[in-house]
């Protein structure tokens, strides 16, 4: 009776449960959720996360190139899937953040909040965090930790750079970089190039990118480094 | 062989596990969902403005008095202004209604690159224009990024002086304090606080960019010494807004023009 059942006959048994198991769960992104992070979170992560695999380019920067690669939406996707595996929920420390990773927690993990879909971003915006966030993952660099903003932290009026409503001001605070690759200086190079060079963008994801572009380059405490990223903007080498 | 018998039965078995508990994780429907949640689309605007709004209750900053004219406090019950948009939008052209009708669908996805905010939002009437400037102030003010496409559609569109005032007022808003109730701050962690800010002036900081790329670009609308004149108040009165970043751009742009 089980002479039917050769060992072929079997193993193709076996390869077809394990194949059609692999081949209906295959999530078009390989970011695994935890169990925790609710429908709506996943679905905008989702959403957001196809937004930048699907952006295209006609070219890009020097600096781009060199922490992204070209401008394409395999780029970001690669960039972002390298370093982040899994996605689960936390108060990233409470008040406004909508995510953060806790390295000595868990290494290639994203934390969203709830602000995540409660807060009104622009998308642009949103995932300007994401993948500053990603950024922190690189634990061979240090994680990029940010570096203490100089005291006195002046804008270009001559005023102390603070929070407008908390009047919290940077200065002192670890909300600086002094290099034009971490996580504030190589987000302000990826919404750079999406303003200049994105070819399927619509008119507000160009100028949203300019608008959050601008916070991010002030964070650089350095005045040879903020020069060397606009010459890069501005296609000068 | 019987030993054979035992591994094919144990083989077997384990595979109508693996079958089974693939059929279960399915019916979780954790995989080949939709990447995309489109909220319900409706006529009319209630339902897909509000669908982002939570009020904090823990929220631990002062109320401040807020210019209340132009930015309805986000508990007031939206009834009213979803009647008068309703009424407003059953008088639109078949075209123009379509418009709308497409709009509602691009606010629910909050899909940024929509496609048809470019192809379908350019050249619009000025029924349509009205109808925009009307649903701007039944959003909820919280909700800074479908108030600022709102605005950075009119903007983008300018077509008279009326598109200009209501611009205009748009400086003449209570700043939104934060973005989990713009009448209450709240705290704020300086390491992403500018992304805050920025969405928190969203609106603000869009009608800028989109007048200067007018002014820029198409200089030719203010010939006409009155649009010229109203886009200067426009300019005049975002200086006066309390929002520094806000007062750069205005600066910039009267500095050029």
């Amino acid at each position: 009776m089980f002479n039917f059942f050769s060992k072929t006959v079997v193993r193709a048994g076996i390869l077809l449960i394990f194949g059609s198991h692999c081949f209906a769960a295959a999530p078009e992104s390989s970011v695994v959720f935890d169990s925790n992070v609710p429908k709506d979170i996943q679905a905008q992560m989702l959403n957001d996360l196809t937004f930048m695999a699907e952006l295209q380019g006609s070219n890009q920067t020097a600096f781009h190139k060199q922490i992204f690669g070209d401008f394409s939406g395999n780029s970001y996707k690669n960039f972002f899937e390298t370093r982040v595996r899994k996605i689960g929920m936390n108060a990233c420390g409470g008040g406004n953040a909508v995510a953060c990773v806790i390295p000595f927690l868990a290494s290639n993990k994203m934390f969203l909040t709830n602000n995540f879909v409660k807060f009104s971003h622009p998308q642009i915006a949103r995932m300007m965090v994401v993948y500053h966030e990603a950024r922190h993952t690189e634990s061979q660099q240090g994680n990029w930790a940010h570096d203490t903003c100089p005291t006195p932290f002046l804008d270009e009026q001559g005023h102390d750079k603070k929070s407008i409503w908390t009047g919290a001001i940077l200065e002192g605070e670890a909300a600086c970089d002094s290099t034009a690759f971490g996580s504030y200086g190589s987000s302000t190079i990826l919404l750079k190039n999406v303003t200049k060079f994105c070819a399927n963008c619509s008119d507000k994801v160009k100028m949203d990118a300019d608008i959050y572009a601008i916070d991010q380059l002030g964070r650089i405490n350095r005045d040879d480094v903020k020069k060397s990223m606009i010459a890069d903007f501005n296609g000068n080498k | 062989m019987e030993t054979n018998n035992l591994k094919t039965w144990l083989i077997l078995g384990f595979g109508g596990f693996l079958l089974g508990g693939l059929l279960f994780y399915s019916s979780l429907g954790h995989h080949g969902e939709d990447k995309t949640v489109l909220k319900e689309t409706s006529l009319t605007t209630q339902h897909s403005l509000a669908s982002k709004k939570e009020n904090s209750q823990d929220s631990d900053a002062t109320d401040l008095n807020r210019n209340s004219e132009l930015t309805p406090s986000s508990k007031t019950s939206q009834t009213a202004q979803s009647l008068t948009a309703t009424k407003s939008v059953s008088a639109l052209s078949a075209d123009d209604h379509k418009k709308w009708e497409v709009l509602q669908e691009i606010l629910a996805s909050q899909n940024d690159n929509d496609p048809r905010l470019d192809k379908t939002f350019k050249g619009m009437s000025d029924d349509l224009h009205l109808i925009l400037q009307e649903q701007y102030l039944e959003i909820p003010a919280e909700n800074r990024n479908q108030r600022g496409l709102l605005a950075f559609l009119i903007a983008r569109d300018l077509k008279n002086t009326e598109d200009l005032d209501f611009l205009k007022k748009i400086y003449e808003e209570s700043p939104c304090l934060s973005l989990e109730n713009c009448n209450s701050r709240t705290s704020s962690d300086p390491h992403l606080s500018g992304v805050d800010e920025a969405s928190m002036n969203y609106p603000q900081l869009a009608s800028l960019y989109q007048l200067e790329k007018q002014l820029n670009d198409n200089p030719g609308i203010f010939a006409d010494s009155s649009m010229k004149d109203h886009a200067m108040a426009v300019i005049e009165q975002a200086l006066k807004f309390p929002v520094a970043s806000v007062q750069r751009k205005a600066a910039e742009i009267q500095a050029r023009f």
